[in-house]
C-alpha cells in the first residue's frame, strides 16, 4: 500500500473533528488517499488565508524561520509564482531553483541534488517533475524532517491544482453533490485531469464526464468512476462546470489529432456551447489558455469564465496546503 | 572427474522416462546405470539423496551475467556461482553485452571466461542483426559456426517486416533457430507498464498487449511463409497464447517460453510506483495471468526460464520510468516452480520439463533428462523453508522483489558433466 499522504497514524485518519488545527500532513503528493472531511478542512482553512491577500500586509508569521524550497525540473510560471507568494505570506525564506537548467545538466542525479539541498537544512522542496512517479520517488528518499509538495509530476498527479479547482467550484456551488462537471481535451497525457477526477469522487460529485477524440482519453477510463464521452455538445449539456485542458501543439505532429481547425470545431469552447450549460454554469482552464484552440476569446473572457479567480484562489489554497504539511514536530 | 552413487534419488523425469527412487551411477561424466552397477566405479563419491528429489541440470533459456562490458552490474563468475546454486547446469547467454555479441571474437570471447569460471555451460545466442540495429544480418553463418546457438535482437525492434521476412529467409536457409521477443515498437510507444487501469491512475506510458500480439501474428505468419524455426520469447498476454494455439492447430512449429515471474503478478504490483516490479514485457492484467498459469501447462507455453536481468543499486535510484527494467532471478527459478507445483498450477514432471528437457530440444542439444549413457547434469533439491535474503543470494544483481521471501524448495548439490559444482554448505 502507498504511503502517501499518510498521517501521523492510521486512527488520525478517521477522526473527522478539526482534522486542520490537529494533525499534519507529511507529504502532499496525491488526491487520491485524502479523505473528503479532510479536503473539506483544507478548503476551509485556504478560506481563511483568502482573506490576507486583500490585507494591506499581506503576511501571516506561520511558517516564519523556515525554508521552502520551489524545485522545479519543467518550466512553469503559474504554478511556481503562486507557490513562492503562498510561501512569502506565509512568511516563509523561499528558493527558487531550476534544476533543469543547473546541476542535472552537469550530470549531478537527482539523488545527489536532493543529499545537497538537505544539507542546507531546507524543510520543504516543492516538486515539479517531467516524469510520473517522481514526487513519491523524492519523497521516499528524503530525510524525514522535510515534506515534499508534488507540483505535478508527468502524466500523475498535479494535486495542489485539484484542490484550487474545487476551491473555485465550491465558490459557485457550495453543495458537490448535486452538480455536474465535465473535463473537455487531452485527458491521456493530463496530469490535472487525474487529480481531478480523484478529487470530484472524495467530495462526492455524482455525475462527472471526461470529453474528448478516442485518441486523447485514455483506454478504460471508466474505471476511475468518470463518464467518457467523445461528442461534446452531448458531454457538456446541463453542466454547472466545465474544465477546459490546454491542447499541447505536439499532439498535432503524432496524429493523435489532425489539426486545430478541426479540434476547435469538435471541442473548442465556443460562445455558442455555452447555452449547453445548466444556468449559472461555469467555464474553468488550468491555464496557460491557447485561445482559438480549446476556448474561444468570447468565453475565456467571458461571463462564465472563472479562469483569473482560479489563479487568484492558486495562492489561498497552496498557504493552506504548506502550512498543513510543514512539520514542527519533527525540527531538529 | 570422480565417479559418482547419488543414492535413493527421487528422480524427476518427464512422464515417459524414468522415474522414482532409484540410485544412480556416475562415471565419467555420463550417467552409466540407474539401479544396476554394470561397470566397475572406481573409489565412488557416495551421495546419499534421501529425502532428496533429483532432476536433470535445469537450462534457462535466458539469462545476462552482463559480462564483457557490464561488470559493475554482474559478472559471468558470480552469476555463474549464483546459477548452479540454483540447480541452473546451461544458460542460454544473450547478446546485448557491450559490446554485442555479433562476431565470432565476441563468442570466443564469452566462451573463454565460461570456461575458465567452469560452473555452467553456456549456450551463445548472437545477435540477429549487426550491433541489434535491426536492419543488417549479422554473419549468421560464421557466428553458428563459432558456436552461437541461436540468434536474437533481444528488445531491439527490427526495422520492418520486409526487414524480419529477410532475416528469417536467411536464417531458415541455415537451419537457425530465431528467439523473437515479440513487442511491436510502435505500439510500445517508449512505454513502461501495461496499458490498462494503473497506467490509467498512475499516468505512466503503457504498452498495450496488442503491442505484443500483433507481433507475435506477424511472426507467426513470416515462419510461416518463410520456414524458419521460430522461438517467441517472453510471452505476457492471453491474446498471443491464443495465436500460438492457432497456429500450432494449422501445423506451424512454434515454441515459446515464459518468465517465471510473469506467473506470479499482475499489473497491480505496481500501485505505488514500485520499480522492482519494472520489467519488459510489463506484468498484465490479473485474466493475462490466470491465463499464462493455465498455459504453462499446455504446448502454448513450452518452457520456462528465469529472464535474469541483474542490476546494480543506481539502477533503481531514479523515478519508475527512468529505471532500467528486469529483475534478478535466476536464484528464484527453481523455488518459484515448484510454489506452482505445490498450487496445483502444475505437475512436478511437466514443471520440471519445462526447464529441462523441453530447452534443450528447442536448442537441439542433447535431450536433458535422467538415463543411461546421458550426460551427467543434474540437480539434487530438498523440501525444506528457507528465506532468500542478501546474505544467502549470490547474485550481484540488487534488484529483486523476491527479497525476504520464504520458499520451501532448496537446491542441496548441482552435478554438471559429472563434477560436483555446487554444494550446499
Amino acid at each position: 500500500m502507498s504511503e502517501i499522504n499518510n498521517f501521523d497514524t492510521e486512527e488520525e485518519k478517521d477522526n473527522k473533528s478539526d482534522i486542520v488545527s490537529q494533525k499534519r500532513l507529511s507529504h502532499f503528493l496525491d488526491i487520491e488517499y485524502l479523505s473528503k472531511p479532510l479536503i473539506l478542512d483544507i478548503l476551509d482553512l485556504a478560506e481563511s488565508f483568502a482573506g490576507v491577500s486583500g490585507q494591506p500586509v499581506k503576511k501571516v508569521p506561520l511558517l516564519r524561520g523556515k525554508t521552502i524550497v520551489n524545485l522545479f525540473f519543467e518550466a512553469s510560471t503559474r504554478t511556481r509564482t503562486t507557490f513562492e507568494l503562498a510561501a512569502k505570506r506565509l512568511s516563509a525564506d523561499f528558493l527558487n531553483i531550476n534544476v533543469d537548467f543547473s546541476a542535472t545538466k552537469k550530470g549531478e542525479t537527482l539523488l545527489d541534488t536532493l543529499r545537497n539541498l538537505e544539507a542546507m537544512h531546507c524543510d520543504m522542496f516543492i516538486v515539479r517533475h517531467p516524469l510520473s512517479g517522481a514526487a513519491e520517488f523524492i519523497s521516499k528518499n528524503v530525510s524525514p524532517n522535510i515534506s515534499v509538495i508534488n507540483a505535478g509530476d508527468g502524466r500523475h498527479a498535479h494535486p495542489t491544482q485539484a484542490m484550487l479547482d474545487i476551491f473555485t467550484i465550491r465558490k459557485y456551488f457550495p453543495d458537490f453533490k448535486k452538480i455536474k462537471v465535465a473535463i473537455v481535451g487531452d485527458i491521456l497525457h493530463s496530469r490535472v485531469a487525474r487529480s481531478l477526477i480523484h478529487a470530484l469522487r472524495i467530495v462526492e460529485v455524482p455525475d462527472i464526464r471526461v470529453i474528448g477524440p478516442k485518441t486523447l482519453l485514455p483506454n478504460g477510463i471508466e474505471h476511475m468512476g468518470v463518464k467518457p464521452y467523445v461528442d461534446m455538445d452531448e458531454g457538456i449539456k446541463n453542466c454547472n462546470v466545465v474544465i477546459m485542458l490546454r491542447l499541447q501543439n505536439e499532439r498535432m505532429d503524432s496524429s493523435f489529432i489532425p489539426d486545430e481547425h478541426e479540434y476547435y470545431n469538435l471541442y473548442g469552447f465556443n460562445p455558442k456551447r455555452t447555452d449547453l450549460l445548466a444556468k449559472n454554469g461555469i467555464v474553468m482552464h488550468p491555464g496557460p489558455v491557447n485561445r482559438g484552440i480549446e476556448i474561444s476569446s468570447e468565453v475565456a473572457d467571458g461571463e462564465r469564465s472563472v479562469i483569473l479567480q482560479q489563479v487568484s484562489n492558486g495562492i489561498a489554497v497552496r498557504m493552506a496546503i504548506l502550512s498543513l504539511s510543514m512539520q514542527p514536530q519533527r525540527d531538529k | 572427474m570422480s565417479d559418482m552413487i547419488i543414492k535413493s534419488a527421487n528422480i524427476i523425469n518427464p512422464y515417459e522416462e524414468i522415474s522414482g527412487v532409484h540410485d544412480i551411477y556416475i562415471k565419467d561424466g555420463k550417467i552409466c546405470g540407474i539401479d544396476e552397477d554394470n561397470t566397475k566405479l572406481s573409489s565412488p563419491i557416495i551421495i546419499d539423496a534421501d529425502d532428496c528429489f533429483v532432476c536433470p541440470g535445469l537450462i534457462d533459456l535466458s539469462a545476462r551475467f552482463r559480462e564483457p562490458g557490464l561488470e559493475k552490474d554482474a559478472t559471468i563468475s558470480s552469476e555463474s556461482k549464483a546459477a548452479v546454486a540454483s540447480g541452473i547446469t546451461t544458460v542460454c547467454y544473450m547478446p546485448d553485452t557491450q559490446p554485442i555479441i555479433d562476431t565470432p571474437a565476441q563468442i570466443k570471447l564469452v566462451q573463454e571466461i565460461f570456461k575458465n569460471v567452469d560452473l555452467c555451460d553456456v549456450k551463445i545466442l548472437a545477435g540477429l542483426t549487426k550491433n541489434l540495429d535491426g536492419e543488417r544480418l549479422s554473419p549468421m553463418s560464421e557466428l553458428k559456426h563459432a558456436g552461437a546457438i541461436a540468434f536474437t535482437n533481444c528488445f531491439n525492434p527490427i526495422k520492418n517486416s520486409l526487414v524480419l521476412r529477410r532475416i528469417m529467409e536467411y536464417a531458415s536457409g541455415l537451419d537457425i533457430t530465431i528467439f523473437y521477443q515479440p513487442q511491436n515498437y510502435h505500439l510500445s510507444n517508449g512505454g513502461c507498464v501495461h496499458e490498462g487501469k494503473l497506467s490509467n491512475k498512475l499516468g505512466l506510458p503503457g504498452i498495450p498487449s496488442a503491442a505484443e500480439s500483433v507481433a507475435v501474428a506477424e511472426a507467426i505468419s513470416l515462419s510461416k511463409l518463410t520456414g524458419v524455426k521460430l522461438h517467441l520469447c517472453r510471452i505476457s498476454c492471453a491474446e498471443s497464447l491464443m495465436l500460438i494455439e492457432n497456429a500450432r492447430a494449422q501445423g506451424i512449429e512454434v515454441t515459446s517460453d515464459v518468465a517465471i515471474h510473469q506467473l506470479f503478478f499482475d499489473e497491480n504490483v505496481i500501485n505505488d510506483f514500485n520499480s522492482d516490479y519494472h520489467v519488459i514485457p510489463p506484468f498484465r492484467t490479473n485474466e493475462d495471468l490466470i491465463s499464462l498459469r493455465k498455459a504453462i501447462s499446455t504446448e502454448n507455453i513450452s518452457a520456462i526460464c528465469s529472464d535474469h536481468q541483474p542490476h546494480n543499486a543506481d539502477a533503481r535510484q531514479v523515478p519508475f520510468s527512468s529505471t532500467l527494467p528486469g529483475i534478478s532471478s535466476i536464484e528464484v527459478l527453481l523455488p518459484l516452480l515448484m510454489e506452482l507445483v505445490d498450487d496445483g498450477i502444475i505437475d512436478i514432471h511437466k514443471a520440471i520439463e519445462k526447464v529441462s528437457s523441453i530447452p534443450s530440444k528447442i536448442l537441439n542439444i542433447e535431450n536433458r533428462i535422467l538415463k543411461k549413457d546421458a550426460s551427467a547434469d543434474l540437480c539434487i533439491f530438498k523440501r525444506e523453508e528457507w528465506v532468500f535474503d542478501t546474505d544467502n543470494s549470490l547474485s550481484l544483481g540488487q534488484n529483486n522483489p523476491f527479497l525476504g521471501k520464504k520458499f520451501s524448495t532448496q537446491v542441496v548439490s548441482t552435478i554438471r558433466n559429472g563434477k560436483i559444482v555446487y554444494q550446499k554448505k
